[in-house]
């Protein structure tokens, strides 16, 4: 049987992503070829993830520490919140689980009792991921599932323009094939409409059986090509530009976390790598201009800046289906939600794993069939539509009205899903549960509570324990916490006993 | 700071086992509500009140009521691991359906698909011969699984087959010694306020019971939550049972398998419990008539009238339907208690304030109906038509109509052996591949990650892995001497 030939249409992080995927885990089925040209740029500016990106590192067989040398990555524990809430206010959302659940209830909800009576410290004392981050610390998660020094997970914070290039590399030595060229022309089936060829600037033509898009926002195939049409969620995330700028690590210790500040028209990341720092002011061109979002990150960055400010333009939503006919768009060709909680590379990942669940039965294009399109198309709804409401509840769980920016999102319609789980949430602190898919309860949590909603009432159990036992326990587990995070290394010293620092 | 009104009293409206589970439930997870139990005449169509059949989440629900495995063994609760199913497949080759991962990982991709490999490639031992507790179960023998994940014998569960009579006595035992307050009598009537919610209940001998939430724990007429509306979604479409013959026949020797038998006109059921057998009889009453059931199953003795479906909205206003009063199913998956269970936990967990919030209501609704219409999915699929089809009964059943999220699962697995995900589901995905390789459902395509290994060494380790899974039960004592053996142990 003639092998599936998969053509991969742009090397960004999503390109590679996908051709050393399937490269790997197929090996006997498709030959892949990837069409980049090095005259168009790649988004990725400094990349802070998730935790799932290590089961795509294991998946792959990497070795973490060549892995994190090659991208000058560092650990992440969770992403430091400022300002969202309200001017001046501050949490981590932890990769990690806050306490440990007693007689079948949740720890937050002890934790509602007791800081109503002004008897608890802020949640995030009572989370080992939260409290190394606060001190610089970290270790790799070890222990048995209910201990302490096992509650938290961890992510990678890199550098993007490194991390294609180094899976560019494995992807090469797995057979891909990768072919130097701007893309001219794309010639459909008349009545099918699937991509037969693409023209090459080289006068070259490149047949396949299967074309992923990996072109970015220009979403060559799926947005060009096949038209599929775009819905947009510009009403509920307003930001639509970014200007990035790299800079010097500050002396001293390196932060295990992303830091996300919000400003009067958006928001500003800080993403520490071994060797720089990633910075960068997501914001809204209608409330603010250019000029003036490059000039307030020049003033707050710190460090030596490494280049001009870089301007960036999206806008948020997706492609109604991202699978249509013989074109499967991943990364930012398929849709675009901010970077607020670092989705990008996961739901790149998440539909690179759907693609070789469901990958094509022959080569040809009658060996997609509809029914894998629709499974695929139906998981990747799932996904945005559930991050999408985990990221407009950070912009709209706040009390700021300093900016016509923060009275839009803090006033405007939500979508019911995010509302009814708002209200689930205030009336007495539960987390509508789903069991597959990102973001689970702690996530919720830390954001609801460190964004100001706080609940009218808790879990009823959660009334059992006295008191004054109560105040004790939290305030023992508090002390395990800190000691948990003390006992742990320093962030920098960690990478460097892994073998995992690159060369001065 | 707390503004809401906790609830402070509950009514439970009948006492069998889910009246008194919910009653104990709730009562042990908040000490300070008063509960009071409405001892109503049993209704003899409360299917959840008198089946034996649980799954292996029951564990979690006794450990939440305080009830260990030793004071179900001594309240005649049996060990089931696994269910045979007889004449049920196309070649009439019976099977096993266990609960547990099949054999762990053996090369990249899913263990079924690797299995389906194998036998596209020539003759393999069923699907089954994989799994160590259907293995177990086919021979019946049971042992606990282990905790170290590296003994062949664990990564199972198993459940319990109750004695559903003494399983009542012991929750009503419990019930009382944790203070539950207990009336008999029958509802007459039941008073509402203005708002729509009910403000009491008034019993045949003139007692009023007040409280803030009530329970209907009733059975399938569920006189109470009935009151508020007569909704209800009905599955007879989609399940092909409608009654149910219901019988005793004399003890036999304790086992852990269950056997399910299909013939012509439905599929019979025995359920062996410590002095006494359950047996059953489930069919459809327009193809075969009570005095036909009657002689197909000698033992039967009750008939029962089954009419399956579901109450969109089981908790409406201060009125929360449990058991067979929110859900109907014939008992082929032994999901009865296990709904009526979750239900009650997923009540506790999400219990509202005294003004019973729609909010909390909705999320609890979706939840439950969404679980319980998995359970009818799965149930469903039991009459695929690659399995049987010989007789009235499977001849309609293997055709009928099919739920949109049930033809959704079959489509995917039929198509590359891949589950959709969905929410709440109660049957794992090592109970759907066990249910539907069983019942011959092939694949069309192969799965290409566990392509990518060469066919030659799977078969090898696959040959292996039967090999060792079938020396299993030889080295097990037979099940009576091990509960013979647990039971002075104590």
């Amino acid at each position: 049987m003639r092998p599936t030939h998969v053509v991969i249409v742009g090397g960004g992080t999503a390109g590679w992503m996908t051709a050393a995927a399937v490269t790997r885990l197929l090996p006997n089925v498709c030959t892949v070829q990837l069409i980049e040209s090095t005259e168009i740029g790649i988004v990725g500016v400094g990349e802070a993830t998730l935790p799932h990106i290590r089961a795509f590192v294991e998946r792959l067989g990497l070795d973490e520490a060549d892995f994190m040398r090659a991208t000058h990555a560092t650990f992440k524990l969770g992403i430091d919140f400022r300002d969202f809430g309200a001017i001046g206010d501050s949490y981590i959302h932890p990769f990690g689980t806050f306490g440990r659940p007693l007689d079948d209830v949740g720890f937050h909800h002890y934790w509602l009792r007791l800081a109503a009576e002004g008897r608890a410290g802020p949640i995030g004392d009572y989370s080992v991921a939260v409290a190394a981050a606060r001190r610089h610390r970290f270790a790799i998660p070890d222990g048995a599932p209910d201990d302490l020094a096992a509650s938290f997970g961890y992510a990678y914070q890199f550098d993007a323009t490194l991390f294609g290039p180094y899976l560019r590399r494995f992807a090469e030595a797995h057979g891909a094939r990768r072919t130097e060229a701007r893309i001219v022309g794309v010639e459909q089936d008349a009545i099918s409409g699937d991509v037969r060829t693409l023209r090459l600037d080289s006068g070259e033509t490149v047949e396949g059986d299967l074309f992923v898009d990996c072109s970015g926002f220009r979403s060559l195939l799926l947005g060009d090509a096949m038209a599929e049409p775009w819905e947009d969620w510009s009403r509920w995330l307003p930001c639509d530009r970014a200007v990035a700028m790299p800079c010097t690590s500050p002396d001293g210790p390196i932060e295990p976390y992303t830091r996300a500040t919000a400003k009067s028209a958006g928001w500003q990341w800080r993403i520490p790598l071994q060797h720089r720092v990633g910075n960068g002011y997501v914001y809204s061109s209608a409330h603010i201009t250019d000029q003036a979002a490059a000039e307030a990150l020049v003033a707050s960055v710190e460090g030596t800046p490494l280049a001009d400010p870089r301007f960036l333009k999206f806008r948020a939503g997706r492609r109604r289906n991202s699978w249509v006919g013989n074109v499967v768009a991943i990364g930012l060709a398929s849709g675009f939600l901010e970077p607020l909680e670092s989705t990008s590379i996961y739901l790149a990942q998440m539909a690179i794993t759907q693609l070789i669940e469901l990958f094509p039965q022959r080569a040809g294009s009658e060996g997609i069939s509809a029914t894998d399109r629709a499974e695929f198309n139906r998981m990747v709804d799932m996904e945005y539509d559930r991050i999408r409401d985990f990221l407009i509840l950070h912009y709209h769980a706040t009390t700021r009205d300093d900016s016509e920016f923060w009275n839009h999102v803090r006033t405007m319609d939500v979508p019911t899903t995010l509302a009814d789980k708002m209200e689930l949430f205030r009336r007495a602190g539960r987390v509508t549960q789903y069991s597959e898919g990102l973001f689970l309860e702690p996530s919720w949590i830390a954001v609801y509570l460190g964004q100001g909603i706080i609940p009218q009432a808790w879990d009823q159990r959660a009334d059992r324990p006295g008191l004054n036992g109560l105040d004790r326990a939290l305030a023992s587990l508090r002390d395990t916490v800190a000691s948990t995070a003390n006992a742990m290394p320093d962030h920098a010293a960690f990478i460097a006993r892994r073998n995992a620092t690159i060369a001065a | 700071m707390t503004s809401r009104a906790p609830i402070a009293s509950i009514a439970v409206l009948g006492a069998g086992i889910v009246g008194l589970s919910a009653a104990v439930a709730f009562a042990r997870a908040l000490p300070g509500l008063t509960v009071t139990l409405i001892e109503t005449p049993d209704d003899p169509m409360a299917l959840v009140d008198r089946l034996p059949g649980t799954l292996s989440s029951i564990t979690e629900f006794h450990d939440r009521i305080g009830l260990r495995e030793r004071d179900l063994l001594a309240a005649g609760a049996t060990h089931r691991i696994g269910t045979r199913l007889s004449d049920w497949t196309a070649d009439g080759a019976p099977f096993v359906l266990a609960h547990g991962e099949r054999s762990g990982t053996i090369a990249p991709g899913a263990f079924h698909q690797h299995w389906l490999n194998a036998r596209r490639a020539g003759k393999i031992a069923g699907f089954d011969a994989f799994s160590v507790p259907a293995v177990l179960a086919s021979a019946d023998k049971f042992v606990h699984p282990s905790d170290d994940t590296n003994s062949p014998i664990s990564g199972f569960d198993y459940a319990l087959r109750l004695d559903p009579r003494r399983y009542r006595d012991l929750l009503h035992t419990l019930s009382r010694h944790i203070g539950i307050l207990s009336v008999s009598g029958a509802l007459a009537s039941v008073e509402r306020s203005p708002d729509g919610r009910v403000a009491s209940l008034m019993l045949t001998d003139g007692r009023r019971i007040s409280a803030d939430l009530y329970l209907d724990c009733s059975g399938p007429a569920a006189p109470l939550r009935s009151t508020l509306d007569a909704q209800w979604d009905d599955w007879q479409t989609w399940l092909p049972v409608d009654r149910l013959l219901l019988g005793t026949a004399t003890a036999q020797a304790p086992t852990p398998t269950d056997e399910l038998i299909a013939v012509p006109a439905g599929w019979r059921f025995t359920s062996v419990l410590r002095d006494r057998t359950l047996t059953g009889l489930s069919f459809a009453a327009d193809q075969t008539s009570d005095s036909s059931a009657r002689r197909i199953l000698p033992a039967g003795k009750t008939i029962i009238p089954i009419a399956p479906g579901v109450r969109a909205q089981p908790w409406k206003h201060n009125v929360l339907a449990l058991g067979d009063a929110a859900v109907v199913l014939d008992p082929l998956a032994n999901a009865n208690l296990h709904l009526a269970h979750a239900a009650i936990l997923r009540a506790i967990d999400l219990l509202p304030g005294r003004d019973c919030a729609l909010t909390e209501l909705a999320e609890y609704n979706a939840q439950s109906v969404r679980q319980a219409e998995r359970v009818r999915d799965y149930q469903a699929a039991h009459y695929l038509p690659t399995g049987r089809t010989r007789g009235a009964f499977w001849k309609r059943a293997s055709r009928l109509p099919r739920p949109d999220s049930l033809t959704h699962t079959l489509e995917q697995f039929a198509h590359r052996g891949r589950l959709p995900f969905y929410e709440d589901e109660s049957f794992d995905k090592d109970d759907w591949h066990g249910l539907l390789l069983g019942l011959g459902m092939m694949p069309h395509i192969a799965d290409p990650i566990a392509s990518a290994t060469a066919p030659g060494t799977i078969a090898a380790t696959l040959k292996r892995l039967a090999e060792a899974t079938a020396a299993l039960p030889a080295r097990l004592p037979p099940y009576p001497a091990y509960l013979a053996q647990l039971e002075r142990g104590q």
